[in-house]
Order: structure tokens, then C-alpha cells, then sequence
């Protein structure tokens, strides 16, 4: 019987992959067909020009408008009457938009073919994500009120419907007054609450600050999700307050023990919050990572096991509603 | 009211998806195919990943490497669709007919690896085609992959255990 060392089988094995890499037709039209699937990329359009497009609403006809990069903050949009007081930011992948607080969560419909379709509740107002919450899935009808982030359709005006790409990210907007949708579309920009992605194992816990830790200045959360490319894509974000902070501060105090091996998170949270330092002028930091699936916190303390208290005090009711930890398995 | 048309704008040495994907394409194609074991498949894994490239090439371009941004795609979805399917096999190996009796002996060797290729799980059998067809360095595999150098190393090691025993075994049965 032949002896076969490392050399020996490396040697077949290039053989063999270069043998078979022969076969494969390489002629057929994959960039083609990849250019015609992909969505146009026009460049990058402002949703500030949002008052051009309502123009543009009343003959229904798509409307380029300027080319920016980073979309100014939204404080110059003059005060409409007639809109909802309470207003809340929601996060996505690069940028974020303002929407009425009383708005739901729900599912941003894909393009199968020259259909619409949605896995998943579309009814009420609702922020949609490019989530599935249920097998069933049906063509997505209704008017809105609704933002679809990573929206299937194109930029312009179609009736009550907007779509605009900011950051190279689609978010459409349709509601049944001009005044709402423009407040809405003005407020589409580069978001800086959480970094957009993150990696494997989520951001660098830091150092361990013993002392000094004064009052809390901010808590946040930032939920990222495995994409395609393997990357952890911000799905969701959220400004938590100092009452969370010290519900979660309380929950983490006497954790479970964790000796889970958490090497392929589906889902990630990260905690991080901004603390007073007593000793000195700049805030001191502290991040926590959640790995859902697996129900471990990683922290630069060490790792414990995640309660159902510590997830009361970051998971809110969008949270719960998005992240597929949540959601559960689909039916 | 178009105020502002736009164009995506390269520079020298920056090339655009056009000429990127026509230079790359076959490549990308051999890599999905030695990947998934099939014609299907690699079309299907490549055109979605040019599809993802194409929609965000001016990132792309500018903060990764696009061939491995693309390689890192194709194999995750394979590793998907392996997942999907409850890991069962997802591929078989098409064995050709081979025109000259003078390479039987060798193509009868590669079609043992190339068996063995289609039984290994899709990290693993990544890692060789990476390793030993795209000729990576083992820090290269594991940014690809998306795992630590020493998982990458660990995927090879044991694709060449198990690729050796099926050598070893095919000619003790002759």
C-alpha cells in the first residue's frame, strides 16, 4: 500500500483542484446578469432634498435631487403644524430616521420578480426591517403609514411613496399626508449611535476601570445581526437611560456562570455605557457584548450566563420585535 | 428637477466594477465551483455576490479587497445552504471520462480527493480550496472565512487526515 505524507497528498490535492477547475464553463453571462439584478446606483441622494420631492409628489414622477455625502443635521426643517409631538430614532446599518413614537415595528417587503412580498406583519404604522417573522409570506399591500429600511423599490416619488438612498442605504416612506412624510424623509441621515458593523466578537471590551466610576452618562444598545458576507450589520439601536443602566447594573451584579462556547453568534448586543470619572475629567467606558443565541455576556470583568433581568433592562419592545433571537422560529 | 447627475468616479489604478469583474470572473467562478462541487451552485453564488459588489462597489473598493469580499460571500452562502439543507451532502462529484488510458492512475487519485472534497463540511472544504487552488497563506484564509488562524489551519490539517485514509484505504482495496 502507498505511503502518502503531507507533501505527497498537498501535491494531488493542487492536482486535483486544478484538474477540476477546468471543468467549470466559465463563459456564462455572470456579470451581466449580476449588473441587471443589482439595483441602480445612481450615487447617493439626500433626503434633505425632501421638500424638491414633495414638489415632485404632486405630478408622481421620479426626482433625482443633489448628490451629498453626509446629510446635515435636521434642525433648519421649518416647524409643520398638525404632527406628532413624541418622535423616536430608529437605526439601521449606517443611518438612522426619526419617526412618530407611536409607530410599530414590522417586515420591509422583498422584490420577488415584479412582486412585493412580505413574511410577516405590515399592518398599522410600522418602522420595516428586512426581517421575516413568519413562513407565511404574502404580496405586501396596503398604503402605509411605514418606513421600509433596505427598502426593494427605487429612488423617487410614486403617489404617497417616497424612496430616497442615503449613505448607500434605501429607505422608502410613505404616509397619507405631505407634512408627516416630509418630517419623516428630512430626518433620514448618517447615524452615530452605534458603528454600523462590528466583528465576530463585537467590539473591544476595554479596560477594566475599579475606581472612579461615577454617574452614568449614557447607556446604549446596539444590536447587529450575521449578514451574508459574514459581516455583523447594525440592525437596531436604542438610547437607553439611566434607569436601565442601574436595571441592568442590578441584574449583572450576582450573575450566572457561563462556560458556554459562544463561536458562532447568530446575533450580538452591545451594551456600552458612559460614566462620570470621579478621579478625573474624562468619561470612563464600559461594554458589554450579549450573544443571544448562545445567552452569554462578555464583559471585560469576564463572561456570565444572560438572565431574563438583563434582558428586561436593554430589550425594549422594537428590539423584540426585530431581532430574531426574539422572534423565535418562524410558524 | 435633476440638479446633480452622478457617475462613479475611479482613478488610476482604482478600476470600476466593470473592469474588475470582467478581469476576475472566471477566476471567481473556478473558486465557487471548486467551493460547491457544481455548476449551479457557483453561478448562483457568484451572481449574487457581484450582485451585492455591484450595488456597493464604491465601498467595496474602498475599504476591502473585492476578490476576497466575494470569496468570503460565496463561501458563506454555501455554508448556508449546507446548513439549510440539514448538512446533508450537497454536491456529488461528477466523475468525466477520462480519453487516455495513460492518466488513470492519476485521474482515478484526483477523483479520490476530489470525493473526498465533496464529503468535507463547506468550511473545511473552503479552507483547502483556498490553501491549496488559490494558494492563500493561512491568516488570508481565516480573514476569508471569517474564523482564526488556527481554526483555518485546523480545517486543512483535517481535510488532508481525511484525504489521505481515503487515499490510503482506495489502494488497499485495490
Amino acid at each position: 500500500m502507498a505511503e502518502y505524507d503531507d507533501p505527497e497528498v498537498e501535491r494531488l490535492v493542487r492536482a486535483s483542484l486544478d484538474t477540476h477547475a477546468g471543468e467549470v464553463d466559465t463563459t456564462v453571462p455572470a456579470a451581466a446578469r449580476a449588473r441587471a439584478a443589482a439595483r441602480p446606483h445612481r450615487g447617493r441622494w439626500m433626503a434633505a432634498g425632501a421638500a424638491v420631492a414633495v414638489a415632485g409628489a404632486i405630478s408622481a414622477v421620479t426626482v433625482p435631487v443633489l448628490v451629498v455625502d453626509h446629510q446635515e443635521p435636521t434642525d433648519d426643517v421649518q416647524p409643520l403644524t398638525g404632527l406628532p409631538t413624541q418622535w423616536r430614532t430608529e437605526y439601521w446599518h449606517d443611518i438612522s430616521v426619526e419617526v412618530p413614537a407611536d409607530w410599530g415595528w414590522g417586515v420591509t417587503p422583498t422584490r420577488v420578480g415584479d412582486q412585493l412580498v412580505r413574511c410577516g406583519d405590515g399592518s398599522g404604522a410600522y418602522v420595516g426591517r428586512p426581517i421575516a417573522t413568519s413562513d407565511l409570506c404574502a404580496e405586501a399591500t396596503g398604503a402605509g403609514p411605514y418606513v421600509w429600511f433596505d427598502s426593494p423599490l427605487e429612488p423617487g416619488v410614486d403617489g404617497d411613496q417616497e424612496t430616497v438612498e442615503v449613505d448607500g442605504e434605501r429607505v422608502t416612506v410613505a404616509t397619507d399626508g405631505a407634512a408627516l412624510r416630509e418630517r419623516i424623509l428630512s430626518s433620514v441621515k448618517e447615524q452615530h449611535l452605534c458603528p454600523a458593523a462590528t466583528g465576530e466578537r463585537g467590539p473591544g471590551l476595554g479596560g477594566t476601570p475599579i475606581d472612579g466610576l461615577g454617574d452614568v452618562q449614557s447607556f446604549e444598545m446596539c444590536a447587529y445581526a450575521l449578514a451574508e458576507d459574514g459581516t455583523y450589520q447594525l440592525v437596531y439601536g436604542a438610547e437607553l437611560g439611566e434607569r436601565d443602566y442601574l436595571r441592568w447594573s442590578r441584574a449583572i451584579n450576582d450573575p450566572p456562570q457561563s462556560d458556554l462556547d459562544c463561536s458562532s453568534a447568530q446575533e450580538l448586543v452591545v451594551l456600552k455605557g458612559s460614566f462620570d470619572d470621579t478621579f478625573g475629567t474624562e468619561p470612563l467606558a464600559l461594554t458589554w457584548v450579549v450573544d443571544l443565541p448562545c445567552g452569554q455576556v462578555r464583559s471585560a470583568y469576564g463572561d456570565f450566563g444572560l438572565t431574563d433581568e438583563m434582558e428586561a433592562a436593554w430589550a425594549g419592545e422594537g428590539a423584540r420585535k426585530t431581532l430574531s433571537y426574539f422572534i423565535g422560529p418562524l410558524g | 428637477m435633476e440638479v446633480g447627475a452622478t457617475k462613479e468616479r475611479t482613478t488610476a489604478g482604482d478600476p470600476s466594477f466593470d473592469e474588475w469583474v470582467e478581469a476576475r470572473v472566471a477566476a471567481l467562478l473556478r473558486f465557487a465551483y471548486l467551493v460547491t462541487g457544481s455548476q449551479h451552485a457557483a453561478e448562483d453564488a457568484v451572481q449574487s455576490a457581484l450582485t451585492r459588489v455591484c450595488e456597493k462597489w464604491s465601498r467595496v473598493r474602498r475599504t476591502t479587497d473585492p476578490d476576497a469580499y466575494v470569496r468570503r460571500m460565496v463561501v458563506n452562502a454555501h455554508v448556508s445552504a449546507w446548513r439549510r439543507s440539514g448538512r446533508r451532502e450537497l454536491a456529488v462529484a461528477e466523475v468525466r471520462d477520462t480519453e487516455t488510458a495513460d492518466h488513470a492512475v492519476h485521474i482515478a487519485t484526483g477523483d479520490a480527493v476530489w470525493r473526498v472534497c465533496a464529503t468535507l463540511p463547506p468550511q473545511q472544504r473552503a479552507a483547502v480550496v483556498l490553501r491549496f487552488y488559490e494558494d492563500l497563506e493561512y491568516a488570508e484564509i481565516a480573514a476569508v472565512l471569517g474564523v482564526a488562524q488556527a481554526t483555518a489551519r485546523s480545517h486543512v490539517h483535517r481535510a488532508l487526515a481525511a484525504m489521505r485514509s481515503e487515499l490510503e484505504q482506495e489502494d488497499h482495496d485495490g
